[in-house]
């Protein structure tokens, strides 16, 4: 068994939680690899509103561990962005990739319903993805999980993965009907042409890592002064509160 | 013989590409803007700033900034950001150019063509080589790489006139999301934070996007992002650091 493992300095006390976590996610990323051979080292930490994640990469790759459930969550290869945007696989060979890939994490996520939501061909000039989205559906409210994977067109290769398999832990249940959330939305900005409009249901994590149920509405209306007009509006399906709001520019 | 010399003089002077002036260290300029509409983008400029600063670019951000301002610079930039409004037109047309405010509006537009701009509008296809030796432009508006038939493309443009890496995004983006992207962006060309190693432009761009899935539970439009990147046989070569200008 050949693993090479770096650790950042000042980061490691021996048999503390701490660097019994650090090991088990090393563990965790040489399960996620599928193989023994894996040079990297702890790289940091980051905090975000799916919680917290040890941070272990190589020069060319980076992989998230979740602290608490010790899964790999995200993923990224760098090597494997070259050439990608000389397409070679069809939609149809890249999209049997990417499930057999997720295979896991829609099988074993018990009873939730995932949707694919995202199935395309990102032309991002130089580099280019097909990128699969799916997110789990419980009474057509957007649930908290998700699983985003990108594809290399040219040679089949992952090139990011975010698998976030989350229960929903708050009730379903709301006050706020849908046009009069869209009705709040509007309010929030002062074009008063409204060219269209469209909302959903879902649970969110909040900045500190809560989950809440709010609409997303989104808003486009008629440009003024070459402006784009409208965005994004949060809204608090039991009470109402506009949580946030993002423009487009 | 004076005659002669003093013609092949003129013209020498006319055949010359016109060359930008490169300054030691390179000129790095960034913009964001608090618009009338209440768009703010406040400051991702100065963020960005600091990062440049680090790796030793002889740094300036400005918040609402005009036009022509960042046009004349544009010419000695080495590094290019602006964070604000991309063009939307009355048709629902979108893409080709940057809105820059400081009162009153003014706009960068890709090229001219048919459409009839406002007297304010600075056009990249009356350069000729002032933009050869830029070695990165980052345009962060929506549309910013989608063409209109009003105003061009930015994002090709750009790369046309010889600026070694441009970065747009093809659909509209939001506020939240896009401003995340860019200080992730900025962040990871120096310490690929949290990677621990500096990331190639097109690694930092493209590890920002997934940054953003993570941080705001959507992309917001930011994986519409769209780069074209100096390589080699497809592999990115370049780097924010060390300062310098780009490869004319």
């Amino acid at each position: 068994m050949l693993i090479c493992i770096i650790i950042g300095s000042g980061i490691i006390v021996e048999g503390t939680k701490d660097s019994n976590n650090i090991n088990a996610a090393f563990d965790s990323v040489i399960t996620f690899k599928g193989i023994e051979d894996v040079t990297i080292k702890l790289t940091g930490y980051e905090k975000t509103p799916y919680g917290n994640f040890l941070v272990l990469s190589n020069n060319a790759e980076e992989f998230w561990v979740n602290e608490d459930n010790l899964e790999v969550e995200r993923y990224s290869s760098y090597f494997n962005y070259s050439n990608s945007n000389i397409i070679k696989l069809t939609n149809e060979e890249a999209y049997e990739i990417a499930q057999k890939f997720v295979q896991k994490d829609i099988s074993t996520n018990g009873n939730k319903q995932y949707q694919l939501i995202i199935n395309k061909l990102n032309d991002g000039g130089d580099v280019c993805e097909y990128e699969y989205q799916w997110r789990d559906y419980t009474n057509n409210i957007e649930g908290p999980s998700l699983i985003d994977i990108c594809i290399n067109p040219s040679d089949g290769n992952i090139m990011s993965y975010v698998g976030i398999n989350r229960d929903i832990i708050i009730p379903i249940d709301y006050s706020i009907a849908s046009q009069n959330a869209e009705s709040l939305a509007i309010q929030q900005f002062d074009s008063i042409e409204v060219q269209k409009i469209s909302s959903y249901l879902k649970i969110g994590y909040d900045e500190e890592g809560y989950q809440k149920l709010f609409w997303v509405i989104t808003v486009h209306c008629k440009p003024e002064n070459y402006q784009m007009q409208g965005g994004i509006v949060h809204i608090d399906a039991k009470s109402g509160e506009i949580l946030r709001i993002y423009r487009w520019k | 013989m004076i005659g002669l010399i003093g013609g092949l003089c003129l013209m020498m002077l006319f055949i010359t590409p016109i060359q930008a002036t490169q300054y030691d260290p390179p000129w790095a300029h960034n913009y964001d803007f608090l618009y009338d509409d209440d768009l703010d983008s406040r400051p991702t400029a100065s963020y960005a700033s600091n990062i440049q600063s680090i790796v030793g670019y002889d740094n300036y951000s400005a918040t609402n900034s005009d036009a022509e301002i960042a046009y004349l610079r544009m010419k000695d930039d080495s590094v290019f950001f602006f964070n604000g409004h991309g063009m939307a037109f009355d048709d629902n047309n979108y893409g080709g150019g940057l809105l820059f405010y400081n009162g009153t509006d003014s706009l960068l537009l890709a090229e001219y063509t048919q459409w009839l701009p406002p007297d304010d509008a600075y056009f990249l296809s009356n350069l000729t080589t002032e933009l050869n030796d830029a070695l990165l432009a980052v345009y962060v508006a929506c549309h910013s790489a989608h063409t209109s038939w009003e105003a061009g493309n930015l994002v090709s443009m750009s790369a046309d006139k010889g600026v070694d890496n441009v970065i747009g995004f093809t659909s509209g983006i939001y506020a939240g999301h896009s401003d995340y992207w860019a200080n992730r962006f900025w962040t990871r060309c120096i310490n690929g934070s949290p990677l621990g190693y500096h990331q190639k432009i097109n690694d930092a761009a493209q590890g920002a996007k997934t940054d953003v899935l993570i941080q705001y539970q959507s992309y917001g439009g930011v994986d519409s992002l769209y780069g074209l990147y100096r390589n080699y046989y497809g592999i990115p070569l370049d780097y924010l650091d060390p300062d310098r200008y780009g490869v004319i």
